[in-house]
């Protein structure tokens, strides 16, 4: 009897284990998988494109819109306000690979030095901070606007989210795929259960876009916003809409989540800025 | 959150009334603090407390303390959901 005890805490806690260590190769596999197998009729590589890539109704409005994109003018001042020199004569193209040209896929990264998930529009804080300027706000503005004319001359490059050999690193993924997946809010609603399991499905009058690709397109026009704004902004929103009081933008907490959320969509092509309603 | 602050001109029981909300707005603002330290804290408790604050400012006790049962509650249910989170979140990993 003794032995047989023994045996199932050895099974249980193997189980346990099992599920408790998948790997981020795992995840995404399995999390690519999914989505894959509900909207067979999405070719892969059309995730980025979000709900209009699981919506012929909606993707028909959506190329509509794209015919004059609303993004356009941000991505025209987020060009002259990255060239534009800071005060002490450098300008951004100095803090980033390439001048900061066809960098976007560079992004999220866990930075060893900082031991931190540094995001795009981190860097470009970062790198006005570094030059002397105050920090933009991180939601909409400028922030949003360079972020787009970064992203735009990024167009179609690969999203290969890494994860260093290193434990912080594995922990701020943890982290980010904890926060996916718990509930929260007055709500109880966890990113997953909309994004996830009910993807694809109306929410009132909206349909509710898959996670894969989810964070490709950013940042987006959207037309309830009337204005280009950051992914996190998106964050933000959810967070609200479920009454969970969010937290902020770039926080440590929300750049662990976009750290999961694009690794997850390893493999798909980067295509911001986009149009959303 | 600021505490609301005895006025030292009231009578002997809204005294008393007063120090009674105090003592249950305190608790429910602490409640809410640990459920913002689990990073689980709901959209409207902050702001429910505030008008729980300007109801007994104007002199509304019943009101304030209906204010600060409802915001008490909210707390509580967020830390147990942080609490059972904690536990639950893994079965809802695709795999």
């Amino acid at each position: 009897m003794k032995k047989l005890s023994v045996l199932i805490v050895v099974v249980v806690f193997s189980g346990v284990s099992a599920i408790a260590f998948s790997t981020p190769e795992e995840d995404r596999i399995a999390f690519q998988n999914y989505y894959f197998s509900k909207f067979p009729d999405t070719p892969r590589e059309d995730f980025i494109n979000g709900v209009y890539s699981i919506s012929k109704e909606l993707r028909e409005q959506w190329l509509e819109l794209e015919d004059f994109p609303p993004y356009e003018i941000a991505i025209d001042e987020g060009k002259e306000l990255f060239e534009t020199p800071f005060a002490n004569g450098k300008t951004y193209a100095g803090c980033f690979e390439n001048d900061g040209i066809e960098v976007r896929q560079n992004y999220p990264y866990f930075d060893l030095e900082q031991g931190q998930v540094i995001t795009l529009e981190f860097a470009i804080n970062q790198c006005r901070e570094a030059n002397g300027e105050e920090p933009l706000p991180y939601r909409k503005g400028d922030i949003a606007a360079i972020s787009a004319y970064m992203a735009y001359t990024s167009r179609g490059q690969t999203i290969d989210v890494e994860i260093p050999d290193d434990p912080r690193a594995l922990a701020a993924y943890e982290m980010g795929k904890q926060y996916y997946y718990t509930k929260r809010g007055q709500l109880n609603f966890a990113c997953s259960d909309c994004h996830v399991v009910s993807s694809g499905t109306k929410l009132r009058s909206e349909t509710l876009s898959p996670a894969l690709g989810n964070t490709s397109h950013f940042p987006v026009y959207r037309l309830e916003w009337n204005e280009i704004g950051t992914l996190h902004r998106r964050f933000v929103g959810c967070n609200q809409q479920v009454r969970a009081k969010p937290f902020k933008p770039q926080s440590e907490v929300y750049r662990n989540l976009e750290f999961f959320l694009t690794y997850m969509s390893n493999g798909l092509k980067f295509n911001g800025p986009g149009v959303r309603k | 959150m600021p505490v609301v602050l005895l006025d030292s001109g009231t009578d002997a029981f809204a005294q008393s009334e007063m120090e009674t909300f105090v003592a249950a707005f305190n608790e429910a603002n602490l409640k809410r603090k640990e459920a913002s330290r689990l990073g689980h804290e709901w959209r409207d408790t902050a702001k429910i407390l505030r008008n729980a604050k300007k109801a007994a400012e104007a002199g509304n006790l019943d009101e304030a303390m209906e204010y600060v049962e409802q915001a008490r509650l909210q707390s509580e249910m967020a830390i147990v959901q942080a609490q059972r989170e904690e536990k639950l979140w893994r079965g809802r990993i695709i795999r």
